[in-house]
């Protein structure tokens, strides 16, 4: 029973390549080769920005955080405390620097990315 | 065709000596449209495989650690290509019931043709699942050898031998007429 699987299976028929096949794989080749190679995304230069845009963020969330916490103990939870968070957020043109990042990073990273 | 002739010509490739890539394809191209046509059973579209692996190997020349011979890192790195390509676009297979169809039309007609039976039954293969198809392609591909199938999948022997046995199991459970009867002529 097994011989005749395996009979089946190893006499199969031999596939014989077109002859234009190297030719094609070699004009392949030959264009890949002429391609420059896409440059990596530089993930060494990115990151002391990341790293700044980061620790900003964290900073910003504590003082939020902070002022919140404050507000609710002197005055209870009011909508002021957000009307602050907002002007705070405004004061140092957060949403500027939040567009500007990713104005900065999305159409690089999408580059890179279709480049590869 | 040896291994020194692989290693000579992927030096030269490296060391930028495009030209010498065409002898490794003269040298592969036959093998490796083979084995992709036993995993998609289209001469086209295995052509079409084979070429994306070549190109796959080319880009990839400088990762043959040289430990393994060139032609299982080609195997290895062909084989991964047209997995890949399978799952992306599966082989167009004949269905199980096809199968079966075919099978119980001939039977009653006591007429089941070698040629027919024997399509139908490596097209069954394709439709194995993959671990098991992987296994049984590579396998009778290369003419029944275990290590090579082993090492290509980079998978231990028992393994292979037994997803073998289930493929085989599964093959026979899928077309017991045309793998159980007429056992006595082979």
């Amino acid at each position: 029973m097994e011989d005749n699987i395996d009979r089946i299976l190893s006499g199969d028929q031999e596939v014989i390549p077109s002859p234009t096949f190297v030719r094609n794989v070699m004009a392949t080749v030959r264009h890949e080769a002429s391609t420059p190679e896409s440059v990596p995304f530089p993930w060494l230069r990115v990151l002391p920005g990341l790293a700044i845009a980061a620790v900003g963020l964290i900073a910003l969330l504590i003082i939020a955080i902070t002022q919140f916490q404050t507000d609710v103990l002197a005055t209870g939870p009011t909508p002021r405390v957000f009307v602050d968070l907002v002007r705070f957020a405004k004061g140092i043109g957060f949403g500027w620097i939040a567009l500007a990042v990713f104005a900065a990073f999305a159409p690089t990273r999408l580059v890179f990315a279709t480049r590869r | 065709m040896s291994t020194s002739d692989d290693q000579i010509d992927v030096e030269k490739v490296l060391a930028g000596d495009i030209d010498a890539f065409e002898s490794i394809v003269r040298r592969w191209h036959r093998p490796l449209i083979n084995l992709a046509y036993r995993f998609c059973r289209d001469r086209g579209r295995a052509e079409e495989m084979a070429q994306e692996a070549f190109l796959r190997a080319y880009r990839s020349l400088r990762q043959w650690r040289k430990e393994a011979a060139f032609s299982t890192w080609l195997f290895a790195l062909a084989t991964n290509v047209y997995r890949s390509e399978l799952r992306r676009i599966p082989a167009k297979a004949i269905s199980i019931d096809e199968a079966r169809e075919v099978q119980d039309t001939r039977a009653a007609h006591a007429s089941f043709e070698d040629e027919d039976r024997n399509r139908a039954v490596r097209e069954l293969v394709l439709t194995l699942p993959a671990k098991y198809r992987d296994v049984v392609v590579l396998f009778y591909f290369h003419e029944m050898d275990i290590s090579s199938a082993a090492n290509i999948l980079a998978l231990p022997e028992g393994t292979i031998k037994a997803r073998l046995s289930r493929a085989r199991e599964m093959l026979r459970s899928k077309l017991p007429h045309a793998l159980n009867t007429r056992t006595e002529e082979y």
